[in-house]
């Protein structure tokens, strides 16, 4: 059933896939072939800096990139879909401490405006509240801090699963994005509002790539693959 | 503190520990993670934990990096490194910028400490000798420590103290150590110029060596040293050897040895004298320069003692002993008379014959007489070597007569590096019978390796690897640099210094601390009386930490009087005797270190063994070095196995038949034929131990004698496949390396990059706009000596997997950069070596873009060739249209055994089987200068990116920048008359990477 489902899909995604390349392989050529200058050259013009520069079939070297189908969704490991929502050793609720509590997101993912990693919050910082005020009102709350504490207490680091799952030569940078003004939320959502983290991108390169485009930052490969 | 340094390698920082100093340097897994999803590369492993830092960090931020400034102890030289450290483990190693020895260059074996730091075959806890058994099983440290303090409490006065050489706080302690337990302390580097300084104690009063001046130099007479490679303080001298070529009049370099080494390679006159012959050619030229009427400077007696001296040397007789012609060492003569500044002197194995000491008093007289001393020759600051092989001797003789009960080594490894000669294994074995029923240890090893030596101890204590333990260097007077440690340790290890401490305090005996960083500290008390700094002391520590260490250079400047000993006129003029029991063929031994093998203390690492032999381009063996006559005279072809023996033992080595090396020497490198060390020796193990064939006598200043034993050399059998990496031997006239003369006046008939002449030719394709940077990389080939240290920082930097020798057979290796070595004729017949490292180009008109299918290779606008491992489908297109063979192709998924593979560097893809990949200029840093520079609204300044090749290399011959920056170093020697493109001229590739033309001279 799975094959099948495959296959036909492979054929749709693929017919899609040359229709969408020939048509702009040819829109292409044609505007070479218009311009005297560009001679016999089979290269892009580089347009001004810093826009949509690149290579010329940026983004369309395979087709899960173009956001059709969500490839992972369907074919992937589990992890690089959209809608992951892995169980936590502690049910921690960014509900809780956002809405609630109105914490800023960078009280505890405090690097994310310093390095290219967002930082997950040191035991100590948890403890700096759990420690001696907060010990929770139900008892299901009263659980999980306690197991917090026995992390601290034994001195061992919180295994948190993660949640956004970046292949090796991906290489993103937080603090540009950050810097840049682009908020917590375009990529990963109203966290606020999730008692248990969800992935709700994608996360593909066509995806990260539209909105390049959009912005007309780098769409150089460069820029993440190394 | 200590709980946290004895935390293994998964335990992360307490949050029992009050202390934060170690707390920074401890793993933080928030990134493990994703180090872990390198090494698995591409498979999706995909399922990932993220781990917090228990406690926050006060300076690491998770995701950049952290460095550590700390001295490099791999040889006695005393380079300051600068330790990059990401999420608490180390990741790169690189020269220091601020100390006035290696200046930020590092050599190979300093780079590839991190290899010896990840060992995957090192001793991970105290082990113990199963009775009677060969095999070894782990004890607590509480039960090795009492025991060895059992056994130290008990052998007071018959304690044998066996260590690498030490200066600084290390050597106070070990006094110390030795005085309290009466111990006979010995020290044992089988490299250390003991000759040297015996020489110098009797022409200038002071024992030890001098500290030579190779920048300030216009012309070096060098009898054998290697200096650019391993002798002394290398990467000192090939800095201040390089700073002289630059010069207009670059410093010329006559160099006398046997065999073409590196640094032959690299001199000016390479003269190949007959081996043992080095005393009788000095004292010809000696000769010659008091016949010149050299001398005037000295005080009467000096000179007329010398004159008295060589007054029986004939120039004819020394031409004939020493097969260099006469009129050669006239002309050496002449030229180091006339020049302003000149420098002579010798060390290497080709200088260690039993002449040793007179060989190296000579070429003190002759810089006496060249007034060198003062200027090139400086002798108030002096390195003081304290290996004796007399010591040795004796030891050894109390160890098998039973005088010693327990014998502790750490830092040398005597089974495998002390000729076999000296009988240390039977000498074990005789002081272990004989102190049996004391039913204590006898031998305790400190290794942190299961070397030869720990294969015969009875308890090993592992130490520390350098990156994890304090400690301190202070080569010179005036250079005094810190060892600290940059990460919490990967085993359950302990310092050296502390396991001394400890165990002092255990016999009862205690030393005052007990923790040897505080030891190092209350050392370095006098030396912050002596900065008066002002301030607390533990500001000025902390200060001096960041900076590496203390410098005061001017201590390095100071002048000293001379003192020149009656005894110096009165040294034997005997050339080196030759020891020739049982070998009847008469072939004279010459084992030499090479800037991979060293002495074999770092056999285990696979990068030295994937570095090309930079003159014979030999990966993963050893070799022997035999003429074309000697091997025609006993049927030996190129590769074939050759038996190299004597009385004292036999070796099996490939054959490697060159014209560059004299008829009567047969050359091996030392360092190879480990029996026990680890997987990565156990390859090259096949290839005997050359020490095996020296005689246990040592030189007149009791230095290892090196040199001077004669073997007989037959074929042997089997077929050892040695790979020679390089093809041709020559480059033709396509005019891949190139030189100009120096000395040429009429300089239009000779190449000059870029100048040649002709027009600019047409271009076919569109020409490539770099709107905001064009990244550029400069090599001066007058400044390059081949020794190959670019390859090993680029191994590190660039998770390049070691292949292996079968790999490299079938020509699939994957190094980025490789260094190609061209031999040539010169005008006058000497013998030219070309060395030209060549790495990606980033052509402007790449062959390999066009090809590609995939597009997963193109130009980008700021000149880089970028390649996309996540686009490549491996047709390798690419790499066959390629015009400089520099793209590898992953042919198989290599492996980094744990915990090697923790010294992946996280900000670069570690590529799978199946991907092409090749230099990208470390693209990494350049992103993360443009990162920084983009934070600060600027653009990237000039020398702000420079890749690992351009850091690490010690002449600091490579330059990195942007060639649209009209002002930056590129820019500057993109106008350079030598500056040129490989092949450009031909196929019009526009390389972004530019030579400059090896400088020489016609006449030489």
């Amino acid at each position: 059933m799975v094959r099948k489902a495959f296959i036909l899909l492979l054929f749709v995604g693929l017919s899609f896939f040359f229709l969408l390349n020939g048509t702009s392989s040819d829109s292409r050529l044609l505007a070479e072939s218009g311009n005297a200058k560009s001679g016999s050259s089979v290269f892009a013009e580089y347009p001004e800096v810093g826009k949509r520069t690149g290579v010329w079939n940026d983004g369309q070297a395979a087709l899960w990139d173009l956001n059709l189908i969500d490839h992972f969704h369907y074919f992937g490991p589990e992890e690089r879909a959209k809608g992951y929502t892995p169980e936590q050793p502690i049910a921690f609720s960014h509900v809780t401490h956002v809405q609630g509590n109105r914490m800023e997101c960078q009280y505890c993912h405090w690097s994310v405006t310093k390095s290219s990693f967002a930082a997950i919050p040191e035991v100590e910082t948890c403890m700096g509240c759990h420690g001696t005020l907060v010990k929770g009102r139900e008892e299901w709350q009263q659980k999980e801090i306690a197991k917090l504490s026995e992390y601290w207490e034994s001195g061992e680091p919180i295994p948190w699963e993660r949640v956004h799952v970046m292949p090796n030569h991906v290489k993103f940078n937080h603090k540009r994005h950050v810097k840049a003004g682009v908020s917590c939320h375009s990529c990963h959502g109203q966290v606020p509002e999730m008692e248990k983290v969800e992935r709700v991108s994608s996360m593909k390169m066509g995806w990260c790539l539209s909105c390049h485009r959009e912005e007309g930052t780098s769409i150089d490969c460069l820029t993440c693959h190394y | 503190m200590s709980e946290l340094m004895d935390s293994g390698l998964v335990q992360i920082n307490s949050n029992k520990s009050a202390d934060g100093s170690m707390s920074r340097r401890s793993f933080l897994k928030v990134l493990g993670a994703a180090s872990a999803a390198g090494v698995a590369g591409c498979a999706d492993n995909v399922k990932q934990k993220v781990y917090p830092n228990v406690k926050g960090q006060d300076d690491a931020i998770p995701g950049t990096a952290v460095w550590y400034r700390s001295t490099c102890t791999e040889c006695s030289a005393g380079c300051g490194i600068s330790v990059r450290t990401r999420e608490g483990r180390a990741v790169k190693i690189e020269g220091n910028g601020e100390n006035p020895l290696n200046r930020g260059g590092l050599c190979s074996l300093g780079q590839s400490a991190l290899q010896g730091l990840y060992d995957p075959d090192r001793v991970r806890q105290p082990l113990e000798r199963v009775a009677g058994e060969s095999k070894f099983r782990p004890i607590s440290w509480e039960e090795a420590y009492k025991r060895v303090a059992t056994a130290l409490k008990a052998s007071k006065g018959k304690v044998g103290v066996v260590t690498g050489e030490h200066t600084g706080a290390m050597d106070e302690l070990l006094g110390e150590f030795s005085k309290s337990f009466r111990a006979d302390h010995v020290t044992y580097d089988s490299l250390q110029p003991v000759a040297l300084a015996e020489a110098s104690e009797l022409v200038f009063g002071t024992y030890g060596i001098p500290r030579y001046r190779f920048d300030k130099a216009d012309v070096v007479l060098n009898f054998g040293a290697d200096f650019l490679e391993t002798w002394v303080s290398p990467v000192e001298f090939a800095r201040g050897w390089a700073d002289g070529r630059r010069r207009e009049h670059p410093v010329k370099v006559f160099h006398v040895e046997p065999r073409l080494s590196l640094t032959a390679a690299n001199a000016d006159a390479w003269l190949r004298n007959k081996p043992g012959s080095e005393l009788a050619l000095a004292l010809g030229v000696l000769k010659a320069l008091v016949d010149r009427g050299l001398g005037k400077n000295l005080a009467g007696d000096v000179l007329s003692n010398i004159k008295s001296m060589v007054r029986g040397v004939s120039l004819a007789e020394a031409s004939k002993d020493s097969e260099v012609p006469e009129e050669k060492i006239l002309l050496v003569a002449e030229r180091l008379s006339k020049a302003k500044h000149s420098l002579v002197v010798a060390g290497g194995s080709a200088a260690s014959g039993s002449s040793a000491v007179s060989l190296m008093a000579v070429t003190h007289f002759m810089n006496l007489i060249l007034s060198n001393v003062g200027s090139t020759v400086n002798i108030s600051s002096m390195r003081k070597p304290k290996t004796s092989m007399k010591k040795v001797r004796a030891a050894i003789k109390k160890m098998k007569k039973g005088d010693l009960s327990l014998v502790l080594v750490d830092g040398s490894n005597p089974s495998f590096t002390l000729p076999k000669d000296y009988g240390f294994d039977y000498a074990v074995k005789e002081g272990k019978a004989k102190n049996a029923e004391s039913g204590n240890p006898y031998l305790v090893s400190f290794s942190s390796l299961l070397d030869e030596t720990s294969q015969l101890a009875d308890l090993i204590l592992p130490s520390h690897h350098s990156l994890e333990s304090w400690g301190d260097s202070r080569p010179y007077e005036g250079v005094n640099t810190l060892i600290q440690p940059v990460m919490t340790p990967v085993f359950d290890t302990r310092a050296f210094g502390d396991s001394l401490l400890t165990l002092s305090q255990g016999a009862g005996s205690a030393l005052g601390t007990d923790s040897y960083e505080a030891y190092v500290k209350a050392s370095w008390q006098d030396i912050y009386n002596e900065a008066s700094a002002g301030g607390s002391f533990e500001n000025w520590w902390r200060k001096t930490l960041e900076a590496g260490g203390y410098y005061d250079t001017s201590k390095l400047e100071e002048r000293a009087r001379v003192k020149v000993s009656s005894a110096a006129y009165k040294i034997s003029l005997d050339g080196d005797a030759v020891s020739d029991k049982g070998a009847k063929d008469g072939l004279m031994l010459l084992p030499f270190p090479s800037v991979k093998s060293f002495d074999g203390r770092a056999a285990n690492r696979p990068w030295l063994h994937e570095i090309p032999d930079p003159v014979t381009q030999i990966v993963w063996d050893s070799w022997a070095e035999i003429h074309p006559d000697t091997a025609k005279s006993r049927g030996i072809k190129q590769g074939d196995f050759v038996v190299v023996r004597n009385h004292y033992g036999e070796v099996n080595v490939p054959a490697y038949v060159t014209d560059h090396v004299h008829p009567g020497v047969v050359a091996v490198p030392l360092g190879y034929g480990h029996a026990h060390l680890g997987r990565y020796a156990d390859q090259v193990a096949h290839a005997g131990n050359v020490m095996s064939l020296i005689s246990a006598e040592h030189d007149a200043g009791g230095g290892a004698l090196l040199k001077g034993a004669l073997v007989e050399v037959m074929r042997g059998r089997g077929d050892p496949e040695l790979v020679k990496v390089q093809g041709s031997d020559f480059q033709g006239d396509r005019e891949l390396a190139r030189s100009t003369y120096v000395d040429d006046h009429h300089g239009d008939d000779h190449g000059h990059g870029g100048h040649h002449g002709h027009h600019e030719p047409k271009q076919m394709y569109e020409q490539r706009e770099h709107p905001l940077y064009e990244w550029t990389l400069t090599i001066d080939l007058a400044a390059c000596t081949g020794c190959s240290a670019c390859i090993t920082a680029c191994y590190a930097e660039n998770n390049i997997p070691a292949a292996g020798k079968d790999v490299w057979n079938e020509g699939r290796e994957m190094p980025w950069l490789r260094i190609e070595r061209y031999f040539e004729e010169g005008p006058s017949e000497e013998l030219k070596v070309n060395f030209l490292p060549m790495m990606c180009q980033h052509c402007n008109n790449a062959p390999c873009e066009p090809v590609c299918p995939v597009f997963a290779t193109y130009h980008n606008e700021e000149g880089l060739n970028a390649m996309v491992y996540n686009r490549c489908v491996g047709t390798r297109y690419c790499s066959n249209n390629c015009t400089y063979k520099v793209r590898r192709y992953n042919w198989y998924e290599f492996d980094f055994p744990e915990p090697l593979n923790l010294q992946l560097n996280p900000d670069v893809t570690k590529r799978s089987a199946g991907v092409m990949e090749k230099c990208t200029f470390c693209v990494q840093r350049i992103n993360e200068a443009k990162d920084l520079a983009k934070d600060e609204g600027r653009l990237v300044r000039d020398g702000e990116v420079q890749p690992a090749c351009v850091q690490g290399c010690p002449t600091q011959a490579l330059s990195f920048g942007n060639l649209n920056d009209k002002d930056s170093t590129v820019s500057h020697l993109s106008h350079d008359k030598r500056m040129y493109k490989v092949l450009d001229h031909h196929i019009n590739t526009q390389p972004s990477v530019q030579y400059l033309e090896r400088k020489r001279y016609r006449e030489v």
